[in-house]
């Protein structure tokens, strides 16, 4: 299959070329002229196409020839222009050229941040079938472009009838990459002291990387995952705390870890915006509880639906994936 | 969506008041060749279309989905017939009496197009999926060991007031294991949701009351990672549904029948003044378990079938979204693969 991978330079987009290769899947990679092509440039069967999703122009004839598209470009830093033109425009841009190619599957890489984490319950299981965030903006530019990006895909899809699958993966974790995650808290003085976010025993909906990227490889060729989306999860979970014990002694750094109320931080963030409302002050600050709440809310996410939807379940066993993780950081 | 039910034993209490907790759901007819029991439940929960006969239900309702709770040896037929008219079927345990059956039906919900769920609420019973959840934790490590054991008081079935031609003992003579091929997808249902899969099995069975059909049942299966035994008793008093998980880090004890869970840890203490710390800590889960299920009872939260309601609105959400169904036809084949084994 001959497969055009956006984000070919990112974390996930890296990965997925190594895997897809090995798989003998025939790939084009899309690079911007800036990005380290160091790991694309080592690979067999991959074609490197200098691209930039913010510029339409540089896009011309990505899709020559190509089967199928994963889509895992996006902006994660910069201003919310910086966010709009490389995620919004991004995807609008590549559904644009998708809807004439003779595609079998565009697998579109989102995010959990699209869900309303805002408007739900206590301690809920959150689903493929539960709400898009209603108001994006308020949670970030990261959740809103990636939630305006779903959007897009979708209507592209219905209108041009492009064979869609979206897939929504959680905190992806693996070798070449930070394995603090913000929503742990704060690590300050190099890791000595961690300042954790509430006391609850939240669970963080990690997905190792090799376990992922099989996920979405298999859905390239599972035709009824068409036009339906999946939350990508391990099954196997691990609460904040317990991670956070496992990356001191894996890394060897001694301190201390101190549990603020979640309370303590929406109040905090409450007077933030009261702040914001004066004129002098006016939207200087962007923390707001809209924003805190879904980063740091007990929520758990079920992941069960692509492993029935494909009949598989992950090789690789979350102790085994924290080893494989942190052994090249020790 | 349109719902309708075949066959109106004890069971269907269960499926109606299920549907009828289901918005999404509308139960519009009842179907048993048996009248009297047809009426006696139509009456009960006034439904008003009534048949006798399947295909005159399904002529005249045009049903979106159909659940079939009648004896596990008129299953498959009764399935092929609702979807081959392109009919979503949820079917009662066990899925079928042999595995050319089930293999059929398989066949038929994939040319059709249609969903085949099997009844395995077992699984979903909130006790089961609390286990599920500590045995993918971090802290419980890797599952090494499953051990079900479901012990049945065969009084139940034998004194219920149904005769030899309406009671389940009427249809027991069509299975080969008799009433533990009735009983076994409970807890073989529930080992495979954590097994997946197995590669070779080993099977006791005994008739040691000399009834003319097994009382004991005894089974090893062995997957790549994880092995498992499962037993089944009609002698054993009391009677128990019991599930024990042996992991790297942790253990649990799952008394599926009084919803309680204990967890067993270790204890980096000396010997002696660990297996007392364990004793009270497991004494102190007892209690509060205990004191949550008398809660439970007193706000009338405890529902002995959760299970089934559950599993039955999965199943009507797999068809609302087009998702997977909690327990496939495929995974009701395992069980049925095994008594074929057991009793071939």
């Amino acid at each position: 299959m001959k497969i055009l991978l956006t984000g070919a330079s990112g974390f996930l987009g890296g990965y997925l070329a190594e895997k897809l290769t090995r798989k003998k899947h025939q790939i084009r990679a899309m690079v911007r002229k800036t990005s380290d092509k160091s790991i694309l440039e080592k690979l067999n069967n991959i074609e490197l196409f200098t691209g930039d999703l913010r510029d339409k122009k540089s896009l011309q004839g990505c899709m020559d020839g190509i089967d199928a598209v994963i889509h895992a470009g996006a902006t994660t830093q910069g201003s919310m222009e910086d966010f709009e033109k490389g995620t919004i425009d991004g995807t609008r841009y590549i559904m644009e050229l998708a809807k004439d190619a003779d595609l079998k599957l565009f697998l579109l890489v989102s995010s959990l941040v699209v869900y309303d984490i805002n408007i739900l319950g206590k301690n809920p299981l959150i689903n493929e079938a539960f709400p898009l965030e209603k108001n994006p903006r308020l949670v970030g530019p990261y959740a809103y472009t990636k939630t305006e990006s779903e959007k897009i895909a979708r209507e592209y899809a219905e209108k041009y009838s492009i064979p869609l699958t979206v897939v929504r993966p959680g905190l992806i974790f693996g070798a070449r990459r930070n394995l603090f995650f913000p929503h742990l808290g704060f690590a300050v003085a190099g890791g000595r002291l961690v300042i954790k976010i509430g006391w609850d025993t939240k669970v963080l909906p990690l997905t190792y990387i090799d376990n992922c990227c099989e996920l979405m490889i298999k859905l390239l060729t599972h035709k009824p995952a068409i036009g339906k989306t999946f939350n990508i999860i391990d099954p196997q979970t691990i609460t904040h705390s317990e991670y956070i014990r496992y990356w001191r002694r894996a890394l060897r750094i001694k301190g201390f870890t101190v549990a603020i109320p979640f309370c303590f931080f929406k109040l905090l963030a409450f007077c933030f915006e009261q702040l914001n409302k004066l004129p002098k002050l006016k939207g200087k600050f962007g923390m707001s509880r809209y924003r805190l709440i879904p980063k740091f809310k007990k929520v758990r996410f079920d992941g069960s639906l692509i492993l029935r939807e494909l009949g598989w379940y992950p090789e690789i066993e979350l102790e085994e994936a924290l080893e494989k993780a942190f052994e090249i950081k020790k | 969506m349109k719902a309708a039910v075949i066959g109106c034993g004890n069971i269907s209490h269960f499926h109606i008041h299920a549907i009828r907790s289901n918005p999404f759901v509308e139960l519009v007819a009842l179907c048993d060749a048996n009248e009297k029991i047809l009426d006696e439940r139509a009456n009960q929960y006034q439904v008003t279309k009534r048949y006798t006969k399947l295909d005159e239900m399904l002529d005249k309702e045009n049903p979106d989905a159909l659940h079939i709770l009648t004896p596990p040896h008129s299953h498959s037929e009764l399935a092929v017939s609702a979807m081959d008219r392109g009919i979503h079927v949820l079917v009662e345990k066990p899925m079928t009496v042999s595995t050319t059956e089930a293999d059929e039906m398989i066949q038929i919900s994939r040319k059709k197009n249609v969903k085949l769920c099997i009844n395995h609420s077992a699984l979903f019973t909130p006790v089961v999926t609390r286990a599920i959840e500590y045995v993918n934790s971090f802290a419980f490590g890797s599952l090494v060991h499953v051990e079900c054991h479901f012990g049945f008081d065969v009084t139940r079935v034998l004194n219920t007031g149904q005769n030899e031609q309406t009671g389940p003992m009427s249809w027991y003579g069509h299975l080969k294991g008799h009433i533990l091929e009735d009983l076994l997808p409970h807890p073989v249902s529930i080992v495979m949701g954590f097994l997946r899969q197995y590669s070779n099995s080993y099977c006791i069975v005994k008739d040691y009351k000399k009834q003319g059909y097994a009382d004991e049942l005894r089974l090893l299966l062995d997957s790549q990672k994880v092995t498992a035994t499962v037993s089944v008793s009609l002698r054993s008093h009391p009677s128990q549904f019991k599930l024990y998980l042996y992991g790297t880090k942790m253990s649990l004890i799952v008394d599926v029948g009084d919803m309680g869970i204990v967890r067993q840890k270790m204890y980096k203490l000396p010997k002696a003044v660990a297996r007392g710390v364990g004793h009270l800590s497991e004494s102190w889960q007892i209690f509060r378990n205990t004191i949550g299920l008398a809660v439970g009872v007193a706000l009338k939260k405890v529902d002995n079938a959760a299970g089934v309601g559950i599993l039955i609105d999965k199943f009507y959400n797999s068809l609302k979204h087009g998702w997977p169904v909690p327990v496939s036809g495929e995974e009701g084949k395992i069980v049925v693969e095994l008594a074929e084994k057991i009793w071939s």
